[in-house]
């Protein structure tokens, strides 16, 4: 048998009969999306859940000289603050992760600003609150980060 | 400042809230009312999401003020399906699989019942320009027009 002959055999699939190829399936969760009863990670509510609220980068490109976070503590409701500060810098080593090779450095450096904010709305810092109209509480504390240097053009 | 009374009538139902002056409807809907079907996806007006009818226009919820909603009656994704069945818009999403992920979806059937109430034989133009205003990441866009224009030909009778 010829190899042309060979792939004919194998490509038709006249005749066969399978429970899914060549089907239109409806998705499973198809329903539940399409009626707005389909529950994504933020529809979620628990019992004292804490809301969180992204304060970001008013500059495009600035060295953070310091975050003062005590003023948003005190304010009322709000339970925490976190800033680059909290998370861990990852070492620049290449790190297997299931079936890729990938190194997180830049990936902690980034994910929440830690010396230098790279972009105008890179995240600085982040306030979890009971109430769920946090954002205007943590937006007063806006002006508590002082940033300088501030290049929109590129030298 | 004391929270807002507002009574509005949302899907059918005399509703009652309490909210606070920057809150928008979407954060009412979702957060005070356990409407969540009504997606946030901006939250600025781009990605119609957040759809839904007020007084029978078509709005970005998150655009609206909460406290603009006193007397205004809303439609919004959860009142699309009757108990029993599915909308046929919802079935023509389902059958031309124009959805994947669904954060869109609630949008999209909003804006085009509020298309097919306001033109019942839109050309697949009118139907892309209507629909302009909700953007999809995962599907694309001619899945969704071919259910769009498949469940305006059913909702005619042709």
């Amino acid at each position: 048998m010829g190899n042309e002959e060979e792939l004919n055999r194998i490509i038709d699939y006249s005749g066969r009969d399978y429970k899914h190829i060549g089907t239109r399936p409806v998705r499973p969760d198809g329903v539940d999306k399409v009626t707005g009863r389909a529950n994504f990670g933020a529809d979620f509510d628990m019992n004292g859940m804490l809301h969180g609220r992204m304060v970001r980068s008013p500059h495009a490109h600035a060295k953070i000289k310091s975050i003062n976070v005590a003023k948003a503590l005190k304010l009322e409701g709000v339970k925490a603050v976190v800033t680059g500060k909290d998370f861990p810098a990852i070492d620049p080593s290449d790190k297997i992760v299931g079936e890729v090779v990938v190194s997180f450095y830049d990936m902690s450096r980034n994910v929440i600003a830690r010396d230098k904010v790279y972009y105008d709305g890179h995240a600085v810092c982040r306030g979890g609150d009971l109430a769920a109209d946090c954002r205007t509480r943590c937006g007063t504390h806006r002006s508590r980060i002082r940033s300088a240097e501030a290049r929109n053009e590129p030298r | 400042m004391a929270k807002h009374h507002v009574t509005t009538t949302i899907n059918g139902d005399r509703t009652e809230f309490l909210c606070d002056t920057e809150q928008t409807l979407l954060d009412v809907l979702r957060d005070e009312l356990g409407l969540t079907g009504s997606k946030e996806g901006c939250a600025s007006g781009d990605c119609g999401a957040c759809s839904v009818t007020m007084n029978g226009t078509l709005v970005c919820s998150c655009l609206v003020l909460a406290a603009e909603a006193q007397d205004a009656k809303f439609e919004t994704i959860e009142g699309v399906a009757s108990a029993e069945e599915l909308h046929p818009i919802q079935r023509h999403f389902l059958q031309e699989a124009a959805l994947q992920c669904g954060i869109c979806t609630p949008g999209f059937i909003v804006a085009t019942k509020a298309l097919l109430e306001h033109n019942p034989d839109p050309t697949e133009t009118e139907a892309r320009y209507w629909l302009a205003g909700n953007l999809c990441r995962c599907t694309g866009y001619d899945k969704i027009i071919k259910a769009v224009m498949n469940a305006a030909a059913e909702m005619r009778g042709a």
